[in-house]
């Protein structure tokens, strides 16, 4: 990912709901790539996922600093429609089993 | 060129040289985005018709690849069942967008971007920059460097700067001007 906007991690973090996390077995990764802008994948994730700021922006930066991040659980065919998403906005975004 | 807030909207000021430059780079995204011909002319008509592409490969060269990327990082199979049913979509998505940028670039000075014209907008300038980024092999630190005017790939080193400055720019203006 490029960096041209100055950010910092902020310490909000996503809420986890475990009871739902495992009845969802597939789930959608974004990787990182040195193309995409900051600003243009923390977009994506505010637009798409309907991410609040905070958590596009927490998301956005664990693409960018662990080199991926989990962004959509559910069943295979949300994750499929997921992935295509990401793809038409050009992130670089697979799904797997868990 | 210069973008600047207008109400709602945006107003991109272009000069003639810069509305080929972009012209010239919609018709190159085309030619790479656009599905194959001879794929739709030998297809199954239904099949065509709900956006299946019975013919899909897997794309061998690097922009392609970036800009149609498997789904199934182990798994080829699943992958490949994918993009029969995603990349045509993928594809008439991008060669819209390209299509619609080369329509307002008409014979402009001055473009005035709605929400909608802006997401083609921004959608189609980051395609153009995963095409030129993979040309010039972009890593993490490639954009602080400066490249040399005897460097072959100068010229389009420029234009992906240039490009980054109008998508960020677009962004900024457009989706976070209250910050």
């Amino acid at each position: 990912m490029t960096l041209t906007a100055t950010a910092t991690p902020t310490d909000t973090l996503p809420d986890l709901d475990l009871e739902s996390e495992l009845d969802r077995p597939w789930s959608t990764t974004v990787w990182d790539d040195p193309i995409n802008l900051m600003t243009y994948v923390t977009y994506v994730f505010m637009e798409y996922f309907k991410f609040s700021k905070e958590k596009a922006g927490y998301h956005m930066l664990l693409v960018h600093t662990e080199g991926k991040a989990t962004v959509s659980t559910g069943s295979r065919e949300a994750m499929e429609r997921d992935v295509a998403a990401m793809h038409t906005y050009g992130l670089w975004a697979t799904l797997a089993k868990d | 060129m210069e973008i600047i807030p207008d109400g709602e909207k945006i107003v991109i000021q272009i000069e003639p040289f810069e509305v080929k430059i972009l012209g010239d780079l919609a018709n190159q995204l085309l030619d790479i985005t656009s599905p194959n011909s001879e794929v739709v002319e030998n297809e199954d008509p239904l099949a065509a018709l709900i956006g299946i592409d019975a013919l899909a490969e897997k794309p061998t060269d690097p922009i392609s690849t970036r800009l149609f990327p498997d789904a199934y990082p182990d798994d080829p199979q699943a992958s490949m069942e994918f993009r029969r049913f995603t990349e045509r979509s993928l594809r008439e998505t991008n060669v819209n967008r390209a299509k619609s940028v080369l329509a307002d670039l008409q014979g402009q000075t001055q473009i005035t971007l709605g929400t909608d014209q802006w997401q083609l907008w921004v959608g189609f300038l980051n395609s153009l920059r995963l095409a030129l980024g993979t040309r010039l092999e972009v890593d993490q630190d490639t954009w602080t460097q400066e490249r040399s005017e005897s460097d072959p790939l100068y010229q389009i080193f420029e234009l992906y700067n240039w490009l980054t400055w109008m998508q960020e720019t677009l962004i900024s203006i457009g989706y976070f001007r209250e910050d």
